[in-house]
């Protein structure tokens, strides 16, 4: 079985804090064999969600703007683990990777439905990504640590994701130790090996 | 007393629920305060579109005693222009606005549910903007059942926004007085404008009439695993 994987970079600059975790990423998830469309969103043509919902209403799961959004949405409908890396800000995602984020609007239906207490859209696609979120925290900010966490859980919950998980780390992390979070959020989603 | 509206919608001018209720807000700000307001609108749908206006929106912020942030909710959270516009003015994109630090920030978070819950990761966002950047979090309402206002003004709603209104006019109250957001005025807004299973129904007919005039399947599903997919 190939266990698919989108990985949305969304890093704001080549070389810089974000943008350094993606190598050591990519050989953790390759290394079980995992097939990984990569984003690498800062050097993309991918234009911000409009808030028109032609996704649902005109041509229904695909955005009218014929851009890169397309193909990460496209992508993320056929995966088994969508992952996010990002800078926290404030707590919750960057711009670059929010920008794609925002875009997935269409991969749900429009139709309400209600899930723990709350309304939420109903699937379009019987098989929706688990959801890896991995991001860096510029300081140490116990408050956006937790509200990271619950934004984490909150997006799977929108995106009917059968797992989730927040993985936070210090721009100072050392490469063994970000391989080692890695490696062990990574178990976490992916099949027992035969 | 200087007002920047900083709006996060995506939507285009006149569509706009959060322009809307932002409008609405500080119409009863200035009855409050018996003073009118010098208010000046930013959309992050038009700074998003080149970082040179990264300027004016420092410029502005600067220039403002309570920055106002009105916004929808995109997957429970702040939309990405927003983000944007707060990261520019944190200092995350270049310089940083300059003396920000004690001015108020207070945000109106309106989503397209009926329950008021899916605002709050939106509104602790704001409120973590505040702390990073040292402004005075005055905190914010969150308001549920925005695509039922679909950017029309409050006065021409009649009694399915008094709740809004009345959670407005406390809010205001507070603010004008140079306090916080008191939860009572959030306490009326989480009443709701219909019952959830009415909300629900309502909205999912909606839906299904607006494709249905447009000739579409909203249940079609292009990208299925099963269907081949080119890239273009």
């Amino acid at each position: 079985m190939v266990f698919s994987v989108t990985l949305l970079d969304g890093a704001h600059a080549t070389g810089d804090d974000v943008a350094r975790l993606a190598p050591p990423l990519l050989d953790v998830l390759e290394a079980r064999g995992a097939t990984v469309h990569h984003y690498a969103l800062r050097g993309e043509r991918l234009a911000f969600c409009q808030g028109c919902f032609e996704c649902w209403t005109t041509t229904p799961g695909v955005c009218k703007t014929r851009d890169v959004g397309r193909h990460l949405a496209a992508d993320v409908a056929r995966s088994d683990l969508l992952v996010v890396l990002t800078p926290v800000a404030f707590g919750g995602l960057g711009s670059t990777v929010k920008q794609a984020i925002d875009r997935l609007l269409g991969n749900l239906s429009p139709y309400f439905e209600r899930i723990q207490s709350e309304t939420h859209h109903q699937k379009r696609y019987a098989h929706y990504p688990s959801l890896w979120t991995i991001g860096v925290l510029p300081s140490p900010d116990r408050e956006e640590e937790l509200l990271f966490q619950e934004v984490t859980r909150r997006i799977g919950l929108n995106f009917h994701a059968p797992a989730t998980l927040a993985t936070l780390l210090p721009p100072s992390a050392t490469a063994a130790e970000v391989k080692a979070r890695f490696v062990a959020a990574r178990d976490q989603f992916f099949p027992e090996a035969a | 007393m200087n007002v920047l509206m900083l709006n996060g919608s995506g939507k285009a001018p006149g569509t706009s629920t959060s322009a809307a209720l932002g409008r609405a807000f500080l119409d009863a700000l200035e009855r409050t305060a018996g003073t009118p307001l010098a208010r000046q609108a930013i959309s992050c749908r038009k700074l998003a579109q080149a970082s040179r206006h990264d300027a004016i929106l420092r410029e502005a912020a600067e220039a403002a005693d309570l920055l106002l942030v009105v916004t929808p909710v995109y997957v429970d959270g702040l939309p990405a222009p927003l983000t944007r516009a707060l990261e520019v003015l944190a200092g995350v994109h270049g310089e940083a606005a300059a003396s920000l630090a004690g001015r108020d920030v207070l945000a109106l978070v309106n989503c397209g549910f009926p329950e008021t819950v899916h605002t709050q990761t939106s509104l602790r966002l704001v409120g973590r903007f505040a702390a990073r950047v040292g402004m005075r979090d005055l905190g914010g309402l969150g308001v549920g059942g925005g695509q039922a206002i679909h950017g029309r003004e409050l006065e021409r709603l009649g009694g399915m926004v008094r709740h809004i209104e009345a959670s407005f006019a406390e809010a205001a109250a507070a603010v004008a007085r140079g306090e916080a957001v008191p939860a009572s005025a959030q306490a009326l807004l989480d009443r709701g404008m219909l019952p959830g299973p009415v909300y629900r129904a309502l909205g999912s007919f909606g839906w299904w009439r607006e494709a249905r005039r447009k000739r579409a399947d909203p249940r079609a599903q292009p990208y299925a695993a099963s269907r081949r997919y080119v890239r273009a």
